[in-house]
């Protein structure tokens, strides 16, 4: 085992790192919860990271964006994140898509990966990563936040649609009056990988069908089936 | 008869009660009737969870429920 990965281990076993040496991974969207969702998975060590986001970055961006800077605004998130993820770890290969994901492109863009990630801003898009999770076999990690709030969980082709989490509504999310400061997307991201690294390993109670919503005002968290 | 009911503090602009209590309900009394008593305009209303599984706002409760209602956070 690499030194780089020595830390894992009693988190992970040896098997379950090698598993994710073995692991190709799409990022939907590459911004707040994706920047550190990216730069994650590079740690962790998988295979390869797919992402995809046709977005640059805007100074809007650099209260919460992980891989926003000064001096990288106006450049293509995923080509910034490439950056990133060679800086921290040369041996995951990732391959950066320009382009806005839609249920059409998805087989195109994401039929190599395994485990997909949900880093996405608005329910549409997600009801069509649902779709394709479904229909392909694969496994989706959804995550959201919004201010203080955060929801994740996961869908596979065993477990409800994404349509029947939200009920067919178009609520408008909480983050349109409390926005999202930095620590949303961050602990978002964290329990989206947290939630990975138990599907890989076996270990735990993964939020399979089931969803997971954080209030971090009030220090409570509830688990709850769709 | 009886039902718990907690409202996320984000719901506070509203004017309404949130926190946890307990309320008093007629037979019939559905999820729909709960936001209108509560103040809760419907299109920001995310989930409604009834004894830990998401329902509609057609569920009718009954004795003893305990509910919960949050909004989506689905930024990223």
């Amino acid at each position: 085992m690499e030194k780089r990965y020595i830390k894992n281990i009693g988190t992970l076993t040896c098997e379950g790192q090698n598993r994710l040496f073995q692991t190709t991974v799409a990022v939907v969207g590459a911004g707040g919860i994706g920047g550190f969702v990216i730069e994650g998975l590079a740690r962790l060590g998988v295979k390869k990271i797919i992402a995809v986001d046709m977005d640059v970055f805007d100074e809007m961006n650099l209260n919460r964006q992980a891989l926003s800077n000064v001096n990288n605004l106006g450049n293509h998130k995923v080509i910034e994140a490439e950056k990133r993820v060679k800086e921290i770890n040369p041996g995951v290969r990732f391959l950066p898509i320009r382009q806005k994901a839609c249920l059409e492109n998805l087989p195109d863009f994401l039929g190599e990966a395994d485990y997909i990630f949900d880093a996405t801003d608005n329910i549409e898009i997600r009801k069509e990563l649902s779709e394709f999770v479904q229909n392909t076999g694969k496994v989706l990690i959804h995550g959201g936040c919004a201010g203080w709030y955060v929801q994740v969980a996961v869908i596979t082709k065993y477990t409800s649609s994404i349509e029947k989490l939200f009920g067919g509504t178009s609520a408008q999310g909480a983050e349109k009056q409390l926005g999202n400061p930095v620590f949303a997307p961050m602990l978002t991201a964290a329990l989206e990988l947290s939630e990975f690294c138990k599907l890989i390993s076996g270990k735990g109670e993964p939020l399979v069908g089931k969803c997971m919503v954080v209030n971090l005002l009030t220090n409570e968290y509830r688990v709850f089936e769709f | 008869m009886r039902i718990g009911v907690e409202v996320n503090d984000f719901f506070e602009k509203y004017g309404g009660k949130t926190g946890k209590f307990e309320m008093e309900i007629d037979p019939g009394f559905n999820v729909q009737k709960l936001l209108q008593k509560l103040n809760i305009p419907q299109d920001r209303v995310g989930f409604v969870i009834v004894n830990q599984k998401r329902v509609d706002f057609d569920y009718v409760f009954s004795e003893g429920d305990e509910v919960h209602i949050l909004p989506f956070a689905i930024g990223g």
